[in-house]
């Protein structure tokens, strides 16, 4: 949805411009916004807002400044709906490889690949299997999976020697609320039973944070790349947390070339690398690579694919 | 037996306009106390949107319940507008909301649509200001009502009993 230079509307549908009216451009910014422009303060000023059911709306206009940097938005001129279909089951063949052999511990794995092919996705089912349990996580994955939500105290007896059955305590770092999709502090995605979400905080804060305050087996985030979560990732691993984590990068050796991923990949911090791509289609993994050997380990590029599809981001 | 019936007469009269002047008496206090709950449910309003960063709707009736009265109800309604959607911003939601009760005054109805039409389209900042400006509108209109029912709330307490009076006497 968008404004012309001429100051006509006009909806984008399929690819074809729609004109819209005045009355139904306010009446989107005010569904959007629910008429609360100054809660959406942190939201206007990252560029979207998370509904509930886990879609996003970007949405951009007149930047508003304090000090140099953007504060907020106004004068709201383009939206973009993305409509969020969970996967679940679609991290089923790449579990194997983010546990350990005897499956008691989480290793600590890089996703990488370009935007817009699925790693967010992957991260959430991941995330999911290991707090429900990987053969569980599973079960529920194929099923309806109602009720997302944090570890509460009658969750938390699980340690890292449980593994498997039980599912690991995982800490999600969810800087830009893309892998709960928190809605008014409510997980709108399935989390499993075990997951402890800290919503629109920054990485190497919220990964601190997270250690400190719920001491996760597993910490989950997203889009590595600046050299504070490169720190935050090592004092993890110094803590003997594991960490699943995205980046954008072609693959390892794309990542290698960039300044802060060269530096993670160099403390060692990650043992497996998983590469996506679209040889196959969308949601192909391309490669799963032995960070320390760099060794493949997949013979050939296979699909991933979600037995019950609900997920990804659409357009 | 004609004057027990006289007496009667008499006393009811009297009853009858000393309680109509009591009631417009009543009136008066009435304003000053729904003025009061208006700025109350206002301020309340000012710390959910400055402070709890809480959603329109959700603060609107949070609002309401910190006030009581007639805001309570008319905030209430206005919240179930905005959060259906269908009765537009918040101005029109407010607007229809108070024109469901016939009994609002003019100064609170202005000063609320003018509200309503800022309401939710700017920053916490520039909100506290907006609602901050229709709490002193207000709060003159309630010193106005305030002079009002000094002046005339002991009058009316006494001219109904005293007209009641008067026409007894007149009448006998």
């Amino acid at each position: 949805m968008g404004v012309t230079a001429g100051g006509d509307l006009y909806l984008c549908c399929a690819g074809q411009p729609v004109a819209c009216t005045e009355e139904e451009w306010s009446a989107a910014v005010r569904l959007v916004t629910q008429c609360s422009v100054y809660a959406l303060e942190r939201e206007l000023s990252a560029g979207f807002v998370t509904l509930a059911g886990g879609h996003r709306v970007g949405l951009v206009g007149r930047a508003v400044l304090e000090g140099g940097e953007l504060r907020t938005q106004s004068e709201l001129s383009s939206m973009n709906y993305r409509v969020a279909r969970e996967m679940p089951g679609v991290a089923d063949r790449l579990m194997p490889y983010v546990l350990s052999t005897d499956r008691t511990r989480v290793l600590n794995t890089l996703i990488l690949s370009g935007p817009g092919l699925g790693k967010t996705t992957l991260l959430r089912d991941i995330a999911r299997q290991l707090s429900a349990g990987w053969e569980r996580g599973r079960e529920s994955g194929t099923g309806s999976g109602t009720g997302s939500g944090t570890g509460s105290g009658s969750n938390r007896e699980c340690g890292s020697e449980c593994g498997v059955g039980s599912g690991f305590r995982v800490g999600i770092v969810d800087e830009r609320s893309e892998i709960a999709a928190c809605s008014q502090g409510v997980p709108q995605n399935e989390l499993g039973p075990r997951a402890d979400v800290i919503d629109g905080c920054p990485k190497a804060a919220g990964i601190m944070m997270m250690i400190r305050s719920m001491s996760p087996d597993v910490l989950v985030t997203d889009e590595v790349g600046r050299h504070e979560d490169a720190n935050a990732l090592e004092e993890a691993a110094r803590c003997g947390v594991a960490v699943i984590a995205t980046a954008h990068a072609l693959d390892p050796e794309d990542a290698a070339r960039r300044p802060v991923l060269r530096e993670v990949l160099a403390q060692g911090a990650f043992d497996r690398a998983v590469v996506l791509g679209r040889s196959l289609g969308l949601g192909t993994c391309e490669r799963i690579v032995h960070l320390r050997s760099g060794q493949d380990l997949a013979a050939r590029p296979f699909r991933l694919e979600s037995a019950a599809r609900i997920g990804g981001m659409r357009r | 037996m004609t004057l027990a019936v006289k007496l009667a007469g008499g006393v009811l009269t009297v009853g009858a306009s000393g309680l109509l002047g009591l009631m417009v008496a009543e009136s008066y206090r009435a304003r000053e106390r729904e003025l009061a709950a208006w700025i109350t449910a206002l301020t309340a309003l000012q710390t959910e949107i400055s402070f709890g960063h809480t959603r329109l709707g959700q603060a609107m009736r949070r609002a309401g319940l910190a006030s009581g009265g007639a805001p309570a109800r008319v905030l209430e309604s206005a919240a179930e507008l905005l959060e259906a959607g269908e009765a537009g911003g918040v101005g029109e939601c407010l607007a229809a909301a108070l024109c469901a009760r016939p009994g609002e005054h003019r100064d609170e109805i202005d000063a609320l649509v003018v509200l309503g039409r800022r309401l939710g389209t700017s920053d916490a900042a520039d909100q506290a200001r907006h609602i901050g400006l229709a709490i002193r509108r207000l709060e003159g209109c309630r010193a106005k009502a305030d002079d009002a029912a000094a002046r005339n709330c002991r009058v009316w307490s006494s001219i109904g009993f005293l007209l009641g009076g008067m026409l007894t006497l007149a009448l006998l």
